[in-house]
């Protein structure tokens, strides 16, 4: 496993103090958030900021991690725990082992041990198992048609020693068609193992739906922009259209400026009520490239006495 | 019915999904009288008829879950919350209108 400089991913000084730590964990939780963030690996940031943070909030731990990172490892590194490494009763506060989920094996060696101290360990009470919660992104095909997505998620469990270690797990989750951006799904069963012969909590999936070449996605209704040429926009009349389910024909009115909303009922993401596919024109102009082309639109120039800056007379 | 359904049951949560105030606090560890305050300040709305047990849709379920975890792992206290939660859901809005209205002009 490799070793990871955590002063290094904080961006502080290994001389830090505590409070400046929590400050420079706050920021980059800030920048990473998954639920706030823009940034691409976001959530992968987020995961390592919060270990980094969890091994240097507390000083017993940090002071562990310190003396091992003085005699001389650095970032990157592969790592092995020295032998006779043990946590060292270091750890006052247990972590239940759902709290240590997607942290990375190297932080497991160093405060692995003592961690089956975790409050809700301690009763022989029967409790469910937690929710987990994760996020799934999904292109608008699958939202459409539905489908199967392999997610690889991990769980922290206990050794035969005690040590925690972490698991990766695989899960198909079936799709079901007509899922919106921003809606969440239940897999009932598929959160954290219950305590004491306790349920098993849930698995919540918020779907985010990957922006499409062709359609904008709001709500269950879809938005296509839709280029038309001049003659089509003035004229109107009937025109071919895509949809997620395959063409289709759609009339144009005469006179159809860009901008103007057409909506095509019921061809939207389906479900109960299926939302609609809105078809958004934008009038095109080709460059009049032959000499005929040109005379046709000199012709229409004095046959026409549209003045589309009519509104801006007098400014 | 051997192998007939080899993933897990999944469910849309949709507009019939709600949740109590009692179901809300189990799934998100959360203590009922913070969720309560929670309620007072604005950060979910709760559909209730007058008399009845306020009943938590999936866009509160939603809401609710994002300030447990801005809480936890970015320290905002109660009055920040529904500030930060509404920005982020006109933020959304906007982001898919300039989405929009970038292939208009392009």
């Amino acid at each position: 496993m490799e070793f990871k400089d955590y002063y290094k991913i904080l961006g502080v000084d290994p001389g830090a103090s505590q409070d400046e730590i929590k400050r420079a964990y706050r920021k980059l939780a800030r920048k990473y958030h998954p639920d706030v963030s823009s940034e691409a690996d976001a959530e992968a940031r987020f995961k390592e900021v919060g270990e980094a943070y969890e091994a240097l909030k507390d000083p017993e731990k940090r002071a562990r991690y310190d003396q091992l990172k003085n005699s001389g490892w650095s970032q990157g590194e592969e790592f092995r725990p020295p032998p006779g490494w043990t946590d060292g009763g270091g750890s006052t506060r247990g972590f239940d082992p759902e709290d240590l989920a997607g942290f990375s094996d190297f932080f497991s060696s160093l405060f692995g041990d003592g961690m089956g101290r975790g409050q809700r360990r301690r009763t022989n009470v029967r409790q469910p198992g937690r929710d987990r919660h994760a996020r799934v992104e999904i292109d608008l095909e699958t939202a459409f048609n539905g489908g199967v997505r392999r997610l690889t998620m991990a769980h922290a469990e206990f050794d035969e020693q005690g040590r925690v270690r972490q698991v990766p797990e695989q899960i198909d989750v079936r799709i079901p068609a007509g899922v919106a951006d921003g809606q969440q799904i239940r897999l009932a069963g598929k959160g954290e193992p219950g305590f004491n012969g306790g349920p098993p909590g849930d698995l919540y999936l918020e779907v985010t739906i990957k922006p499409h070449r062709l359609y904008d996605i709001h709500g269950r209704d879809l938005h296509l922009t839709l280029p038309i040429a001049p003659w089509e926009a003035a004229l109107g009349g009937k025109i071919p259209v895509p949809t997620p389910a395959g063409k289709v024909e759609m009339n144009i009115p005469a006179g159809s400026s860009s901008g103007k909303r057409l909506r095509l009922k019921g061809r939207g993401l389906p479900g109960n009520k299926p939302g609609d596919q809105y078809v958004i024109l934008k009038v095109v102009v080709p460059e009049a490239k032959t000499a005929r082309q040109r005379e046709l639109y000199e012709a229409l120039k004095k046959e026409s006495d549209f003045n589309p800056r009519a509104g801006m007379e007098g400014l | 019915m051997s192998g007939k359904e080899q993933h897990p049951v999944s469910e849309i949560l949709d507009q019939e999904f709600e949740l109590s105030l009692k179901e809300l606090c189990q799934h998100l560890d959360l203590e009922a009288e913070l969720l309560m305050e929670w309620v007072e300040e604005g950060v979910a709305k709760p559909r209730s008829s007058t008399g009845q047990e306020w009943r938590f849709g999936a866009r509160q379920f939603k809401r609710v879950r994002l300030a447990c975890s801005l809480r936890r792992d970015l320290g905002l206290d109660t009055p920040a919350l529904p500030l930060v939660l509404d920005l982020l859901e006109e933020r959304e809005r906007l982001r898919q209108q300039v989405r929009m209205l970038k292939r208009l002009i392009e």
